[in-house]
């Protein structure tokens, strides 16, 4: 048999190009990529003509917007008007003004988006930026706002960092300046308010002439024993909810309830201080020993007290002694003819108690000087002024604090100036206080990274900028979220406001001046 | 390509350096924050980004794998890309699900992700099954030859068997070989009085299928029986395999059938029908061969077709958030 050629030997394979064409796992393969590429690439296309055109762009939402905004979920054109990116037109107008940040500041400077990331999902906290927003320019203010002097601190990247550790209102606080009301918390808080433990007469529940205060106050400190001993504690005066207080009528006499202790507090702040609620079961103001019960007001200045005096006491004097009926009422019609001697007695003997009752005020532990102090304590009583007694209302002002939120702590884990230091020691008679206020060292102890420092671990809690700080209304810091500067131009009607707002070109009129 | 291979070593380390530092700058610009980085930050935006990126370069696997780059050595070997496209693919993962912010977004986000995770879980798949079968297709397919020519291997031995058969039985109408190109065989050669058999051998730790020789057989009488079960049985059955209809595909069916026939033929005709249950053997091995391919190679038809789909909805989602 002759020897097979190559080409012989290779004609036994009937398909020699079988690796050039693809099998069946190939051709399914294939077909498939090309069925996958046949469905998305018209979704290529379609993203041209929404870039091109912007309808029907809804459907690129990158992700349901928060609840606040869930009834325009699916109304781009609620927010975005034109059909653009959120950072290049937005309509947060027509609901919300862009209260600024600081005076000044510019519109462009103050985007919605830039700070509130929308599409978070329906749970997502609009008021959360991430602390970039802020550090963007907080981390080297001067270098971003060039000569522009501001109060506070200058560079801060992070609380856990190089946060400044007081608020700059309790730094720049000087008691013996700016301190309007003399009162100790460590006297307060001691038993029976006594400077000296071995004080004999210590304040007792029995001291308190008002029988409801008394009962108030005892059931407080969980005794009906008159003589107890007074034991206040922080919850005495300091309540977050005015039902707290306990009233009837919901607030003592003289104090008006809607505002002093509104109902449904938001209880961030504890509610107001009023010497009617905290002050007068022990200090009513009396100025007459031999009847306890006649009380000067409040609120008063010292001339508006000493024509009170007068008034009283002559009306006694009055009702008690004077014989108005046997006066002879002369062509003049005057009652006080200086002619009369017993009117000129009874002048006498009115300046003589008025002036008591005064020096009683000025001086004795239930007078206004108890707690108040005078511009000019050198002139007549009538002539004295008192100083206004709330010098800060916010310690806080580009800050914020919740004393709800922190209710499971302890009030002397960030107050611990307020107690007495130690129970063997008499208390410290400073009656002009140091701001109370913890520094944000305290804060550090919850907010921030984890630490295992001694005493346990601490940190973790939420320390973002936004977890305390503002940023709307920089420049009215003591306005707050209901301040008319975020007041939209224009109210709206039901399905408006639903609508999406009006698609006029603009949101509204322009907004007066708050 | 052995992901225990000593080669891999540098890149799975890259990898879970890679994913280690996402996973650090993540936590560390998320600590405090309300809620974590997604792709609005500078640090989610980039992630997305370098994610994008490697997708792209992912898919420039499939034409570094095609002309003219198949045979380009400036490229790289295909091997470096291979480790590249699965350890840089496997690193997508971590990138992606950090750019979400670890949250969910819009639909089309959604899709994206889901076509993402789809196409790294078919591709993890696909490698951990290339590690294993080959192996197992090793073990369990001696008779193993090219995956495409299993079906012309097959009608060879058939039309061999056949031209056998015709030689052993007489060539009464129709013959066998008539009956096998009837059943979809190949033609008959004519290669003269010598037929060309394969068998597989193994010599030390060689083995393979040889391809031998021998001479035509003599006419035996009585083996009839053979003819006709070569051409209702065993034709289909070494020409379609398990795809086809024969009752042989049943291992214990053409064992049972084997004996019956051994004693049924002439003691002559017995080294023909041991030929024929040997092909029917191979078949058997190579239909093992030809499913140990298909569970080779079809999770490509999820992993290229998602593929395909995931660059485009990168592009459409990178269109999209750079617009809005």
């Amino acid at each position: 048999m002759p020897p097979e050629t190559t080409k012989e030997r290779a004609a036994r394979i009937a398909d020699r190009k079988y690796f050039q064409r693809p099998d069946r796992l190939t051709r399914v393969k294939n077909g498939l990529s090309l069925a996958a590429l046949a469905l998305t690439l018209p979704l290529l296309i379609w993203v041209g003509v929404v870039l091109a055109s912007g309808r029907g762009a809804c459907v690129m939402s990158p992700g349901p917007v928060t609840a606040a905004h869930a009834p325009w979920d699916d109304r781009c054109d609620a927010c975005h008007q034109p059909f653009q990116g959120i950072h290049n037109a937005d309509r947060c107008d027509t609901c919300h003004a862009r209260a600024a940040h600081f005076a000044g500041q510019s519109a462009e400077a103050n985007r919605c988006a830039s700070c509130h990331a929308e599409h978070g999902g329906r749970g997502a906290s609009l008021v959360r930026p991430l602390d970039a927003a802020c550090t963007g320019c907080h981390r080297d203010l001067p270098a971003v706002r060039p000569g522009v002097d501001v109060a506070f601190q200058h560079t801060v990247r992070a609380l856990a960092d190089d946060h400044t550790l007081e608020s700059r209102s309790v730094r720049t606080f000087d008691p013996n300046k700016d301190r309007a009301l003399k009162f100790s918390h460590a006297v307060h808080l001691s038993p029976g308010m006594a400077l000296d433990r071995n004080n004999p007469r210590p304040f007792r529940l029995g001291d308190i002439a008002d029988k409801v205060e008394k009962d108030r106050y005892g059931t407080l400190q969980g005794t009906t024993d008159e003589g107890a001993r007074v034991q206040l504690d922080c919850r005495a005066c300091h309540r977050l909810d005015a039902a707290d207080f306990g009233f009837k009528d919901g607030a003592p006499a003289g104090v008006p309830r809607a505002a002093v202790l509104p109902q449904r507090a938001a209880g961030g702040n504890p509610l107001p201080i009023t010497y009617e609620n905290q002050c007068k079961a022990c200090h009513p103001l009396t100025f007459d020993d031999k009847e306890p019960s006649l009380t000067a007001p409040h609120r008063a200045q010292p001339a508006q007290l000493h024509t009170f005096l007068e008034g009283t006491y002559a009306a006694r004097l009055v009702a008690d002694r004077l014989p108005l009926r046997e006066l002879r009422i002369g062509a003049d019609w005057r009652l006080d003819r200086p002619e009369e001697p017993r009117l000129r007695e009874a002048r006498k003997a009115l300046d003589e108690v008025v002036a008591v009752a005064e020096r009683k005020l000025t001086l004795s532990g239930n007078g206004c000087a108890k707690c108040h102090l005078f511009d000019n304590p050198e002139a007549p009583f009538a002539r004295q002024t008192v100083r206004p007694a709330r010098a800060r209302d916010v310690w806080y002002e580009h800050a914020r604090f919740s004393h709800v939120a922190h209710r499971a702590v302890s009030c002397q884990e960030c107050h611990a100036a307020a107690a007495p230091a130690a129970e063997e020691a008499p208390p410290p008679l400073i009656e002009l206080e140091a701001p109370l206020v913890p520094e944000v060292a305290k804060c550090r102890d919850c907010h921030g990274p984890r630490q295992d420092a001694g005493g346990g671990p601490r940190g973790v809690a939420r320390a973002d900028c936004a977890e305390c700080h503002r940023y709307h209304n920089g420049g009215a810091p003591s306005q707050g979220i209901g301040a008319a500067a975020r007041d939209p131009g224009r109210r709206l009607d039901r399905d408006t406001f639903l609508g999406g707002g009006p698609h006029d070109g603009g949101s509204g009129p322009a907004r007066p001046a708050p | 390509m052995l992901l225990n291979d000593r080669s891999h070593r540098p890149w799975c380390a890259a990898f879970l350096a890679g994913t280690a530092l996402a996973i650090a700058l993540f936590l560390w610009f998320g600590r405090g924050q309300a809620h974590w980085p997604d792709g609005r930050s500078g640090l989610g935006l980039t992630y997305g980004v370098i994610a994008a990126v490697l997708i792209v370069f992912e898919c420039l696997l499939w034409l570094r794998k095609r002309k003219p780059f198949r045979t380009m050595r400036l490229l790289g070997p295909a091997t470096l890309w291979m480790r590249a496209h699965i350890w840089l693919g496997l690193l997508c993962a971590p990138l992606v699900l950090l750019h979400s912010g670890l949250r969910f977004g819009g639909w089309l986000t959604m899709v994206l992700a889901a076509v993402c995770a789809l196409v790294i879980l078919s591709g993890v798949t696909g490698a951990l099954l290339q590690n294993w079968l080959p192996r197992l297709m090793t073990e369990q397919v001696g008779e193993e030859t090219i995956y495409a020519q299993i079906d012309a291997v097959m009608s060879s031995h058939a039309v061999e068997t056949a031209r056998v058969i015709d030689d052993l039985c007489g060539l009464p109408p129709p013959t066998v070989a008539t009956a096998v190109e009837h059943v979809g065989g190949g033609r008959l050669a004519d290669d003269g009085p010598v037929y060309r058999t394969s068998t597989t051998q193994r010599f030390g730790q060689v083995g393979g299928t040889v391809v031998t020789t021998r001479p035509a057989v003599e006419r035996i009488t009585g083996a009839e029986s053979l003819r006709t079960f070569f051409r209702d049985f065993a034709a289909d059955y070494l020409l379609h395999g398990a795809a086809g209809n024969s009752p042989l595909r049943s291992p214990a069916v053409c064992d049972a059938r084997f004996r019956q026939l051994l004693a049924e033929l002439p003691p002559a005709a017995r080294p023909v029908l041991e030929g024929l249950e040997q092909h029917c053997a191979r078949r058997r091995q190579l239909d093992c061969q030809t499913w140990l391919h298909f569970v080779l190679h079809f999770w490509l038809w999820l992993h290229l077709p998602l593929s395909a789909a995931l660059l485009v909805l990168t592009i459409v989602h990178a269109l999209s958030a750079w617009r809005y």
